[in-house]
């Protein structure tokens, strides 16, 4: 039982699950992300191309959404805290290991396969379900900066396995990588995580337990169910939010992997050079890390769909602008707008589902709609190669995506969140209570 | 078709790690620091330790301003 006078003086301990987890995120999705600065040295060196050495990154977008509900799962039933380092473990060896590579099947194994799946453990959908445990008000707030941990790791991490790789040579960028993930990473994870505020003696957010004016006892706060909480994930799939939630996430993921491949060659293709398409794209990076924290915090203090909704409808505008504004302007234009968009739909999501569907299959129910999120993706950037080279040009192909975003902001605008959302179930007892 | 669609698609998400933006961060990078790789990597790699080690020295700092028993168990 906390002392009630310390509340004031400590930091809340699920603080500290946010730090470790903003820097697994950090830590873990920077190390994949460095794949990109392998690419060339590895391939000059067994003779590969582009194409082929690609197929390992490819493999593995597709592995780890597919496995993501699995992962969810064994979340759910074994605790945050056995996944993740586990996840680690295997993401650490398994990059370590990439130093060794001898053949491509090798490459494709062990990045595309075994780290793809080890990284569906510790992802953002997995961390930001323990979040979801330990913080109840500020959910959206804790994951939105959790979630700009994997981008601060594009940020860092990558740089660093560039000058690395230039001092050094790609095997031992791999192997330092997969230390950092080993000897950093993993002793953070044992040290702070744990699975649920109560194996601590605390409530959610740190909020003490109310006291019981008969006996002046400390009353542990009785738990509100709300309508639509479910005890198995396959319950979820018979109500409407997690199909409108996972339809909008299937065109999140579309819409960001399609730029993400095809925006610099885009705008080549527009007559724009590249270093200049390469400056926008890095800006949008730069600025959603600010869209993702600022969406948390106001989906703490407004209703989350409609920022949802917001969110979608503005990544919407940005695809037009991208589409109708000539020249160098329209990229300019395009990364502002967009750019703040970028990872914001991932604490409005993730929060969102566990106020509708509670915590108890939380890790699996956030998988389903990742896998939407990576399938959503995976076809997209089929499509658009495949538009390219019918038509010559990406308009076809951004004008779909751009189009797909308004149905997705009505998607998610739709949601019925006043009357499913247990946050709001627990506004209203409390007005019913008095409290 | 089946493989040679997939193979297409395989291939042009593979791109999402583009050259021209790397080479334009690094180009960023040493622009405006100006720095050998060497200083750089140990820049990088001290702020990429010290954060955990931070976060462990906090927690173990207010343990001790609190004369708690810890959390630790």
């Amino acid at each position: 039982m906390r002392n009630p006078q310390t509340k004031n003086t400590r930091i809340y301990y699920g603080w500290y699950i946010v730090a470790t987890s903003i820097f697994i995120a950090f830590v873990s999705v920077g190390a994949r992300q460095s794949f990109g600065v392998f690419v060339l040295p590895m391939s000059q060196e067994f003779d590969w191309s582009r194409g082929t050495i690609s197929l390992a990154a490819s493999l593995g977008f597709l592995v780890n959404g597919v496995t993501q509900p699995i992962m969810g799962g064994l979340f759910d039933r074994l605790g945050g805290r056995k996944v993740i380092l586990s996840s680690l473990a295997i993401i650490g060896l398994a990059t370590v290991l990439l130093s060794l590579t001898f053949h491509l099947l090798f490459l494709v194994f062990m990045f595309g396969v075994v780290t793809s799946i080890a990284l569906s453990g510790s992802s953002l959908s997995t961390t930001g379900a323990l979040l979801s445990k330990w913080f109840q008000r500020r959910r959206a707030t804790v994951i939105g900066l959790n979630a700009s941990g994997a981008s601060l790791g594009g940020l860092i991490l990558v740089p660093f396995s560039m000058y690395l790789l230039q001092a050094t040579n790609w095997r031992i960028s791999w192997a330092v990588l997969g230390m950092l993930v080993l000897v950093v990473a993993i002793p953070l994870g044992f040290f702070f995580l744990r699975d649920d505020p109560a194996q601590m003696g605390l409530l959610p957010d740190g909020d003490p337990e109310p006291i019981n004016p008969e006996n002046g006892e400390s009353d542990p706060p009785a738990k509100s169910r709300g309508p639509l909480e479910v005890d198995q994930w396959s319950q979820s799939l018979r109500s409407l939010p997690i199909w409108q939630l996972s339809a909008a996430y299937f065109v999140c993921g579309a819409t960001t992997s399609m730029l993400g491949v095809h925006f610099v060659p885009y705008a080549i293709g527009e007559g724009i050079s590249p270093t200049i398409a390469a400056s926008a794209f890095g800006f949008m990076m730069a600025l959603n890390m600010v869209g993702g924290i600022g969406a948390g915090m106001l989906s703490d203090r407004f209703s989350s769909k409609n920022l949802l909704a917001l969110v979608y409808f503005l990544r919407g505008c940005a695809y037009i602008l991208l589409l109708t504004i000539p020249g160098t302007a329209s990229l300019w234009a395009f990364a502002t707008v967009a750019g703040f968009s970028w990872i914001a739909t991932v604490p409005l999501t993730t929060s969102l589902t566990a106020d509708v569907y509670g915590l108890r299959a939380l890790g699996t129910i956030s998988g389903i709609s990742f896998l939407c999120h990576q399938l959503g993706g995976a076809l997209s950037t089929l499509l658009a190669g495949y538009l390219f080279d019918l038509t010559g040009s990406y308009t076809l192909p951004f004008a779909i995506a751009g189009g797909l975003l308004f149905p997705a902001a009505l998607s998610a605008f739709t949601i019925k969140e006043r009357k499913y959302s247990m946050r709001y179930a627990v506004q209203q007892a409390a007005v019913g209570t008095g409290g | 078709m089946g493989w040679s669609l997939l193979h297409a698609a395989l291939a042009h998400h593979g791109e999402a790690a583009d050259p021209t933006l790397l080479e334009w961060i690094k180009d960023v990078l040493d622009h405006f620091l100006g720095l050998g790789p060497w200083t750089v990597i140990i820049v990088l790699g001290l702020i990429i330790v010290l954060l955990p080690l931070g976060l462990v020295a906090l927690y173990l700092w207010q343990l001790r301003s609190d004369g708690s028993r810890g959390i630790l168990r």
